[in-house]
């Protein structure tokens, strides 16, 4: 279970945020709300990109608040810019799995489950966007984290792309037993996944 | 609700131990500059004005100095900005680009070649002199004097304006041409509400920046000064030190240069603008605006890129021709070619190798410390100082500081190798300093949340992702090297030339055939070693 307990944080001069609740392991959760209210500050405060004033983050009860982003149990997948433009879309997940994964069929199988089957030995610039998410989501499913962040991630994806993403996703999250966290600003998205949702307001 | 204090890190633990190598280097860029100032400085004596050389000699070359560098100044930007106009309008045709991407070549190209270049079209016995005597006219008047160097710095300096003009035109938006072809905008309208001010922002830095160029010019001057009247700075130091065997004077007027050079780095420091030495973006589209294509506008493009055309390519089309053939086979017969060429690639791939790493460990240290929130300028001025502290007051400066404990002339190949390094160190930093920040900026969150840290980040995210930039360092870095003839005028000798010395010196021998095949050798191995950087690097990105 993830737990956010009680954390607050405010850059300077600026808003001060609180947040406090807990996501079941196999659950996902929604955040939603206007522009401005902390939606992606809550998802840097888990990975570890922002740290908290007060309060602390855990994960099944061992307390990682002081853990830097590396060494956290997270992967994140955030709105855009999340390859590396001059390594292929095979190289880019490859990177960032440990070198004792030794399973070179998981990658082609996450590219086939998520409808990108043949973009391997492609550059990022030679994708569309959309694809170039979908490598990002194979890449945080296959790094094998227990809690996955999606900040807007699926946001430049038409309809039935996406809902074949959120279809992937929902089936995943379960079978790995993944707390999710998305960040979303389309109801339709919430709605779709049957979810949990976390409403921020200023 | 637990109270969290934030742990208390040290900027070392934030910024790397990457960026202590760069404030490490940085400190030691600040000792060396110091001592050779320091140096310069102790050897000053008032009694070095005396003795046949007044305080208004002294003042007639700074004088002099400063008015060649402003007017070359001046006149590259007026060559410059018509034909970058020109060139925007024109970005789809094929001279227009050609322009754009040979725009590099005169920077990199030894002052040396520039100048043997130019003799052969515009000297006594050029080709424009030929066709005015087979036209039954008086040839051109000697080129030696202030309008050889005039004429050789704009051809130098206006394709490197050239080069930033197009890149900040590139930086208007879409929007704007479009709004301004909506408007049917006439040249002079769109000139003044959307050129002019993106242009505008460019030039007082532009301007400072040739100017300082043109300011520490030498072996133009050298080469087309033509006499005493017509004298810098830069070649007074050397002639007090390698003829006058004047020691004091060269001092004397090495702090002078280093004065006026300190301020005019500092204008440059204050107007920052698109950097130089990025690749201009001519690629990307511009909607072709209402009239453009009318045949006055038309006309006019085309006159001034045939124009700007010539006056980049004839001297280069004069070298070949007048190079190639007899003159070469005899030149590759010499002992001496063979030593100075070798002379000169070792020295250009040890100074460009260690200008780009250092210019690389500064950046880096630059982009960590400035994610950590430290203050970065004093890395910046680190460098910056050896754009003020110009080759000859440098080499002048290490001269004095070795010649009591060591024999200056053996230890001439470390020094020459260590000054162009040092000279060529801003222009690399440039480059890389820009990209660095760049990439942290999208890379950091991306490398932290995946764990790829350190020797791995390096190793497969950093250095790939800044190869062609790295390559595009080294090889100007090298090219700059190559073609130096400021440090090896002071440390050179019998035993040890470089090309562009020997080339020098067959001129003064007054045997011009040679003397072009040696350009053109010299300048057929700027583009090799500058070529052959950017491709390596390209392959390395590939992995």
């Amino acid at each position: 279970m993830l737990e956010v307990k009680n954390i607050y944080f405010q850059r300077e001069n600026q808003h001060e945020f609180t947040y406090d609740f807990t996501l079941e392991a196999g659950a996902i959760l929604a955040v939603q709300g206007p522009s401005g209210v902390g939606k992606t500050t809550l998802l840097d405060l888990i990975a570890g990109f922002e740290a908290p004033q007060r309060g602390g983050i855990a994960w099944h009860g061992q307390d990682f608040t002081s853990l830097p982003p590396w060494e956290r149990p997270i992967t994140t997948v955030f709105q855009n810019d999340n390859l590396f433009a001059h390594l292929t879309c095979r190289q880019n997940i490859e990177i960032a799995l440990p070198s004792s994964f030794k399973d070179p069929q998981a990658v082609d199988e996450g590219f086939r489950q998520l409808g990108i089957d043949g973009l391997q030995n492609r550059l990022p610039a030679e994708i569309s966007g959309g694809q170039q998410q979908r490598v990002a989501l194979v890449r945080a499913l296959l790094r094998d984290k227990p809690v996955l962040l999606l900040d807007e991630s699926f946001s430049a994806l038409d309809w039935p792309t996406r809902q074949g993403c959120f279809d992937a996703l929902q089936s995943l999250a379960k079978d790995r037993a993944m707390a999710v966290l998305i960040v979303s600003h389309d109801e339709r998205d919430s709605t779709y996944l049957d979810c949990e949702r976390l409403a921020l307001t200023i | 609700m637990a109270n969290r204090p934030q742990p208390v890190k040290s900027v070392w633990q934030v910024a790397g131990t990457g960026a202590l190598a760069g404030v490490a280097l940085a400190g030691t860029l600040f000792a060396l500059a110091f001592a050779a100032i320091a140096a310069l400085l102790m050897a000053t004596q008032a009694s070095a004005i005396t003795g046949g050389l007044s305080f208004n000699y002294i003042l007639h070359v700074t004088g002099f100095t400063l008015f060649q560098a402003l007017l070359s100044a001046v006149l590259s930007l007026l060559v410059a900005i018509p034909v970058a106009l020109s060139c925007w309008r024109r970005q789809r045709q094929w001279n227009a680009r050609l322009l754009v991407t040979v725009s590099f070549l005169p920077f990199v190209m030894p002052t040396t070649v520039a100048a043997t270049g130019l003799i052969g079209v515009w000297g006594q016995k050029g080709f424009v002199s030929d066709i005015l005597q087979a036209f039954g006219m008086a040839p051109l008047p000697p080129i030696y004097g202030l309008g050889g160097v005039l004429l050789a710095h704009v051809f130098l300096n206006a394709p490197l304006m050239l080069r930033v003009l197009t890149g900040a035109l590139a930086g208007i938006p879409t929007s704007q041409w479009r709004l301004s072809s909506q408007w049917g905008l006439g040249p002079l309208q769109r000139f003044h509400l959307i050129e002019w001010p993106a242009i505008r922002r460019v030039i007082p830095g532009l301007l400072a920046l040739v100017f300082l160029v043109c300011f520490t010019s030498f072996s133009l001057v050298l080469m087309l000064g033509g006499g005493p009247s017509v004298t810098t700075l830069e070649v007074s130091i050397y002639t007090a030190l390698r003829f006058d065997f004047n020691l004091p004077l060269a001092a004397l007027l090495s702090c002078f240069q280093l004065g006026i050079c300190s301020l005019v780095v500092l204008i440059l420091a204050v107007f920052t603008g698109p950097s130089w030495a990025s690749l201009p973006d001519l690629y990307r589209a511009c909607p072709e605006q209402l009239g453009d294509s009318s045949l006055p506008v038309k006309s006019v493009d085309g006159l001034i890129l045939a124009l700007f055309c010539g006056l980049i390519f004839l001297p280069l089309l004069a070298l070949l021709v007048r190079g190639i053939g007899p003159h070469i086979v005899s030149v590759i017969q010499w002992p001496a070619f063979y030593r100075a060429a070798l002379n000169s690639i070792f020295i250009a791939l040890g100074s460009g190798f260690l200008a780009t790493l250092c210019a690389f460990t500064l950046a880096h240290a630059r982009t960590r410390l400035t994610v950590a929130g430290t203050p970065v300028a004093g890395l910046d001025i680190a460098v910056s100082l050896y754009l003020a502290v110009s080759a000859i007051v440098l080499g002048t400066g290490l001269f004095i500081l070795l010649r009591g404990i060591a024999d200056v002339f053996f230890m001439a190949p470390a020094l020459v190798m260590l000054a162009n390094m040092l000279v060529a160190l801003p222009f690399a930093y440039r480059v890389l300093e820009g990209r660095m920040a760049g990439l942290a900026k999208s890379h950091d969150r991306l490398c932290d949340g995946l764990g790829i840290r350190g020797w791995r980040r390096l190793r497969y995210i950093t250095l790939p992702a800044m190869a062609p930039e790295i390559g595009y360092a080294s090889g100007l870095a090298s090219a700059l090297s190559l073609g130096d003839m400021t440090v090896i005028a002071l440390f050179g000798s019998q035993q040890f030339q470089t090309l562009p010395w020997l080339l020098y010196q067959t001129m003064a021998r007054y045997r011009a055939g040679e003397a072009a095949a040696l350009a053109v050798i010299l300048l057929i191995l700027t583009l090799v070693l500058f070529t052959s950087h950017t491709l390596i690097a390209r392959r390395f990105r590939r992995g």
